[in-house]
């Protein structure tokens, strides 16, 4: 007979510093595991403490002392959770799970000694580029050469790719928009406006995916909205608190606060749920900054994501028929942190002639979670190509989402399965369906570069 | 085998208390209550005393409202049925000896009859028991309530076990309300194949009957099913349910369908036919028609005269009666033919046969697969073999 | 053996990945969905999670050499600290067996692994008008194994039965480590009931690693209603009088209430505010049948003083109905930072004057109390709120407890309807068993396993060793007796 040791959990004290998890949060957990089955890393592993009440149960076990902070298996934990807050939409009890597991990591970036290159890697990765989006425009300028020069057809033959690494994170860069969109250098007017919106720009949104932000400024318009997308903004800072970078993500914060409030009380709108979520959570990322609290609280408050805005209210008839099946994979931040369940799918029903098949497990994480499928490759893969599989078992010729790191996790995996299927943002498929930039044209509504006030 | 005395005890403790004192002695005891499947089983190793239960009778607790009964295992069926009925209730399984057989029998035997298709059997209905130990002791398991999972379900383990654990002293039920109407449909069928594949239809529908049977008469196949509830519904399902049978269909309603129910169950009793032998056999309902065909062609290879044919279809099961005295040449054949059955089938029981031709056989067939367990069971509970010594399955 | 090699041996069988027994893997095997207070957290000496049953037998034919306990665990979601390694010892955990490997459609069974998630089942076989009957509140997370290992049920039991109703056949790994069949698609094999006694025996006699559980048929119309009583008795009478008329409906729910006053505000279910107490009754079966059986509910909640019935047959507005009794756990939750969810059964005549002592108990030991339970089979489920971490909450929580539990079983009720006992209500099987009742089960448990390594400190009371329960019986029987005349 053995006896069970006396575990050697090494007692520091439980959290400190800044970015301490609330007690009052924490406590809320009482371990009834409603939110096992919702949860990607415990569906793919089984194991208790990737799940989150396993991982609430470790970080109470660390406030309480009975567990070191840097215990490996805490650290593991709070990395591989993929933050995609659907435990919080089960849960009973209504435990705010995505405060206390960013929280969490702070800690850990406070806390934990790291090699000095990682801290290089993300103080140039997070900080340095995404603090001024000219830097991150040159930068994604740079792919967006390479992938039109012929680089890109001659380094995947080479094969130099798989040499460096590099294979699956280039599989996952997506193409590149030909024209990034500058805030403060294009608006949409429609000839009656009843209403004004400002678009909240982002940095892949802005630059990856600028094409998706004006197609949203089209449906926009369409709708009867002028849109402005305000100078001064920048990056959400969403990915900055996923990793821990509190400090980073409340500078960014802060700026973003100010450069709206100069466009009065406008509905902002976003259309990636990532930041859509970080965006709405600036009131509790501020919430013990004196000067910007009640700000951030207004400002939070004046947050829609794109899809939520337009379902708000009766929509234009789509013009055109999009005879075809689709699929919708619900982005995490837009299902779960959000609670952004039904308008998708009633915008994309409201379609003419499209056909919404549902997969199983639409709201289960696809594995892209921000920049976890960087880091977390095998875990990421994994959850892609449960996806994937979904995906194709619903025979629909496109898959819809409305995130940008969906949209990439997408490709990649539907790529692993050699399959083409299109990988569309919700308002580009609305956006065609109104007839698309030819839309202008017919003089329903106008878009203009910066400057020149028209309609 | 003739048991050399007879208890009646009028007590559960005068019933713990006989079955301590056979213990000590040694002896082997039957526990007996309607006598109506005393033909069931292997021959007793040892059959000294019959412990009666018939003075243990009367209803112990009833409550209408709450659904709940409480009975004392030697009460007979017919009685508990009767005062069931007087508030609209009933314990709905089918019982060829109403009158004889006793609700401790009855649990011990777990015989079921053609409603166990629809409507379950009395395990579904056990909430609670009280039993007697070779030990002297008195236990009871489960309560009077309709959901309990306080304690072990030791119900569904003397539920079936033939008195070889322990000795049913009350049992407690959910009883059931009685259905405000029945309808019975039924069509004939020139083969046994055309029969299942009616029923197929049916149990594939919205009909759900409480019963479905198909029965062997003067060379023809009849199909019987049996529609409870409320009478618009039953009379609409009775339509539908002649439409897929695809042969011309004879409707019996309320009083005619009862009573030709009980005159089928009656033909299953193990009390009634004093020769010939009654065999039960079970497989998976995919493959029942396929065993009976190969069931039918080797009696007639092996001279066995086939006297009745009681299909289930949908539970997987049929009762065969076979004709025939109980001559050397006769048990020999039947034993060839129960032989080559074993392998085709997953169950294949000696339900009632007279005693030469239970010689040299399990009359349960093959031994269970986990028969080591039973014993082990068998051995907590009776570990001196006073209760039904050999009887039950495996040689328990 | 050393806990080094113990471990070593353990990855060897089930692979590197499938064994924790780092203190910090372990902590979160602490616990299960039970109370804090209520139910003692313990730590395993290691968990392994095995993908097969050959795993499952070679970690406990492990065990057993070494004498050691084994826990089996599903999703860790019970009630009553069935999951939890109370003496240590090495916790299975089921999760990873987790497929459906066949649905026959014909037979209407399914062949499943233990970690299937309840839900999931009757998510798979709906697209063929199926389902699976029993559906605990924690369908969404629990696992069939474990539904097994306590016999869940939910509010669709009262028609349908709870899980052994469902069970057809088991394969379970047997404390000496053989892999076994017991039952199987035909019913009706000679021998023991061996999937009776399994069902509901709580991890302690044997580790199922398939189950083959019976498919029903989805209902061809559903009709939800919604009545509104001035008071809990009018309710209580309401049910024993559409009972008694020999109708069965599919769920028939009770709320209190102050569940109404914490639910409506939340979900805006259309549930009355002032309503004493409310039942939610759904009917189920063809469509022509349920037409009218809702009708006949509406007059009887009427005639015993039903102020208003709602009758919701489109899916949207049923939903809607129950989406208030499905989140009144949630909206309690809310009210205060616990709460602990009894489970008592009584027989149904003796809801009123249970209720009425639930109140009373409630005002005795100042807590706020709860009601909303499935009333149709009498299983109550009192909440009480507290907070653990408040100074005597817990302890005057579970002198509530002790007498609400006391009461029920005094007016002819059960210890639990569907949670278990574990070691929740181990202290309370005295209350309504013998000695000799508990001897009977000792029994039961010593034919599995003499030794009782499987899940030790469950359901019998603490102290209760089962082999000395051998000796006793043994001791019983050498009594003398008189001679009985014959």
């Amino acid at each position: 007979m053995v006896v069970a040791e006396e575990a050697d959990l090494r007692r520091l004290g439980g959290f400190s510093g800044t970015d301490v998890p609330e007690p009052e949060l924490l406590r809320a957990c009482v371990h009834c595991g409603m939110c096992l089955s919702s949860c990607p890393t415990y569906r793919m592993t089984g194991q208790e403490m990737s799940s989150p009440r396993g991982r609430l149960w470790l970080m109470n076990a660390v406030a309480e002392g009975r567990l070191n902070l840097l215990d490996p298996v805490f650290d593991e934990q709070m990395y591989q959770c993929l933050n995609c807050r659907a435990c919080e939409a089960v849960c009973p009890s209504g435990v705010h799970y995505g405060p206390l597991v960013e929280a969490s990591r702070a800690q850990l970036e406070q806390h934990r000694p790291r090699p000095l290159w990682q801290r290089a890697v993300r103080k140039v990765a997070l900080g340095w580029l995404f603090d001024d989006l000219s830097r991150l425009r040159g930068v994604v300028g740079a792919i967006r050469l390479y992938q039109r020069t012929g680089l890109q057809t001659l380094a995947r033959r080479t094969g130099v790719l798989r040499v460096m690494g590099l294979a699956e994170v280039e599989a996952m860069t997506p193409h590149i928009s030909r024209r990034f969109l500058i805030p403060g250098t294009e608006r949409w007017r429609p000839q009656r406006p009843a209403a004004a919106v400002q678009l909240f720009n982002g940095c892949v949104m802005g630059t990856v995916f600028a094409d998706t932000n004006r197609a949203a400024a089209r449906v926009l318009a369409h709708n009867g909205n002028a849109v402005d997308v305000p100078v001064g903004q920048g990056c959400c800072g969403a990915l900055h608190v996923h990793s821990g970078m509190m400090e980073e993500a409340r500078r960014l914060a802060r700026r973003n606060i100010e450069a709206f409030e100069a466009t009065g009380d406008d509905p902002i709108i976003v259309t990636a749920a990532g930041c859509g979520a970080a965006l709405k959570e600036y009131s509790y990322l501020l919430k013990d900054d004196p000067e910007y609290a009640e700000r951030a609280k207004k400002f939070s408050e004046r947050i829609h994501d794109v899809t939520e805005y337009l379902a708000k209210r009766p929509l234009q008839e789509p013009p055109r028929r999009l005879e075809r099946t689709v699929t919708y994979q619900e982005p995490c931040h837009l299902a779960h942190a959000q609670r952004i369940t039904e308008q998708p799918r009633k915008l994309l029903k409201s379609i003419p002639g499209l056909q919404l098949k549902e997969m199983r497990e639409s709201s289960l994480c696809c594995g892209s979670a921000g920049i976890y499928n960087l880091i977390r490759r095998e875990m990421a893969n994994d959850l892609g190509d449960r996806k994937a599989q979904n995906i194709l078992a619903t025979d629909a010729q496109e898959v819809i989402t409305a995130n940008p790191g969906c949209a990439m996790q997408l490709r990649a995996c539907l790529d692993r399965k050699g399959n083409r299927m299109p990988v569309r943002h919700i308002v580009e498929v609305l956006d065609e369906a109104y007839g698309g930039e030819q839309a202008a044209r017919r003089g329903r509504w106008v878009a203009d570069r910066a400057g020149s006030e028209v309609g | 085998m003739c048991p050399s005395a007879v208890v009646t005890p009028q007590t559960p403790t005068e019933v713990a208390e006989a079955l301590a004192d056979a213990a000590e002695r040694g002896l082997g005891v039957a526990p007996v209550g309607g006598g109506t499947a005393l033909a069931l089983g292997n021959p007793p190793e040892r059959l000294d005393v019959a412990l009666s239960l018939e003075r243990l009778t009367g209803i112990l607790a009833y409550e209408p409202t709450d659904l709940t009964l409480s009975v004392a295992a030697g009460s007979r069926f017919a009685d508990v049925q009767a005062v069931l009925a007087e508030h609209g209730q009933t314990l709905p399984i089918d019982v060829p000896e109403p009158e004889r057989a006793t609700i401790g029998g009855l649990i011990a035997t777990a015989l079921a009859g053609p409603r166990r298709y629809g409507l379950g059997t009395l395990r579904d209905l056990l909430i609670g028991i009280s039993v007697a130990h070779p030990t002297g002791a008195v236990s009871k398991a489960g309560g009077m309530v309709v959901k309990n999972v306080s304690g072990f379900d030791l119900m569904r383990l003397y539920h079936g076990s033939l008195g070889t654990l322990a000795v049913i002293v009350s049992a407690n039920f959910k009883v059931m309300p009685l259905p405000r109407f029945e309808s019975t449909i039924q069509a004939s069928y020139a083969t046994l194949s055309g029969a299942l594949a009616a029923a197929d239809r049916v149990r594939g529908s919205r009909v759900r009957p409480a019963a479905l049977e198909v029965a062997q008469t003067d060379g023809r196949w009849l199909l019987a099913a049996r529609i409870e509830g409320r009478e618009e519904t039953v009379r609409l399902l009775a339509r539908e349910c002649s439409d897929l049978l695809a042969a011309e269909a004879t409707t019996l309603d309320a009083g005619d369908s009862a009573a030709w129910w009980a005159g089928y169950i009656k033909e299953e009793s193990l009390a009634r036919h004093e020769r010939g032998v009654t065999v039960r056999l079970g497989t998976v309902s995919k493959r029942l028609g396929e065993v009976l065909t190969r069931a039918t062609e080797l009696a007639t290879e092996h001279e066995l005269p086939l006297e009745a044919i009681h299909v289930s279809p949908g539970l997987g099961a049929a009762l065969l009666k076979i004709g025939g005295e109980a001559d050397e040449a006769t048990v020999a054949r039947f034993h060839q033919w129960r032989e080559s059955l074993l392998g085709l089938t997953d169950y294949l029981t000696v339900m009632r046969a007279p005693v030469e031709f239970k010689r040299g056989i399990d009359v349960w067939g093959k031994p269970p697969a986990t028969l080591d367990v039973m014993r082990a069971l068998k051995q907590e509970f009776d570990p001196t073999r006073v209760l039904n010594p050999g009887r039950f399955a495996g040689g328990i | 053996m050393d806990r080094a090699s113990i471990i070593e041996r353990l990855e060897r069988i089930v692979g590197p990945g499938g064994v924790f027994h780092r203190p910090a893997d372990l902590l979160v095997y602490e616990y299960d969905g039970s109370v804090d207070g209520a139910v003692e957290t313990a730590r395993p000496t290691a968990v392994v999670l095995p993908t097969t049953a050959e795993q499952v037998a070679e970690v406990v034919r492990l065990a057993a050499a070494e004498g050691l306990p084994v826990v089996p665990r599903g999703a860790g979601t019970g009630l009553s600290g069935g999951a939890v390694a109370q003496s240590g010892g090495i916790i299975i955990a089921l999760t990873r067996m987790n497929r459906i490997l066949e649905i026959d459609r014909e037979d209407r069974v399914a062949l499943v692994e233990p970690g299937v998630i309840n839900l999931e089942l009757t998510e798979a076989v709906q697209p063929d008008g199926y389902f699976f009957a029993p559906d605990p509140s924690s369908q969404r997370a629990c696992t069939i194994g474990g539904n097994v290992a306590e016999n869940s049920g939910g509010p669709h039991c009262l028609k349908y039965g709870v899980t052994t109703n469902h069970i057809l056949g088991l394969e379970v790994v047997l404390p000496d480590g053989r892999i076994v069949w017991v039952g199987g698609r035909t019913a009706g094999q000679p021998g023991y009931d061996l999937t009776g006694a399994l069902v509901g025996s709580e991890g302690m006699l044997g580790i199922v690693t398939k189950a083959l559980v019976r498919l029903t048929p989805l209902p061809e119309a559903v009709t939800v209603m919604l009545a509104d009583f001035p008071d809990i008795d009018s309710a209580s009478h309401a049910v024993s009088r559409i009972i008694g008329a020999g109708i069965i409906p599919a769920a028939l729910e009770m709320m209190d209430n102050l569940t109404i006053q914490a639910v409506e505000p939340a979900y805006h279910a259309g549930y009355p505010m002032d309503a004493g107490a409310v039942l939610l009754i759904e009917v189920d079966g063809i469509a022509e049948d349920v037409a009218a059986t809702a009708a006949e509910v509406r007059e009887l909640c009427i005639e015993v003083g039903a102020r208003e019935v709602r009758v919701a047959s489109e899916k949207a507005e049923r939903e809607l109905l129950w989406k208030g009794r499905k989140m009144a756990l949630a909206a309690m939750g809310r009210l205060a930072p616990n709460y602990y969810l009894h489970d008592t059964v009584v027989p149904r005549t003796k809801l009123p004057a249970t209720l009425r002592r639930v109140g009373e108990i409630g005002n005795e030991f100042g807590l706020r109390i709860a009601n909303v339970f499935h009333a149709g089979d009498g299983n109550l489920h009192p909440l009480m709120l507290f907070d653990r971490h408040k100074k005597g909450d817990v302890e005057r929580i579970l002198l509530a407890s002790k007498e609400l539990i006391k009461y029920c079983v005094e007016v002819g009720g059960s210890l639990s309807g569907e949670h278990g006992i574990g070691t929740e209500k181990r202290g309370y099987m005295t209350l309504v068993f013998t000695a000799e009742d508990l001897a009977a089960m000792a029994g039961l448990k010593n034919s599995f396993d003499p030794r009782g390594l499987f899940n030790p400190e469950k359901v019998f009371p603490k102290g209760y060793v089962c082999g000395e329960v051998r000796a006793l019986r043994l001791q019983a029987m050498a009594q003398k007796h008189g001679i009985y005349a014959f």
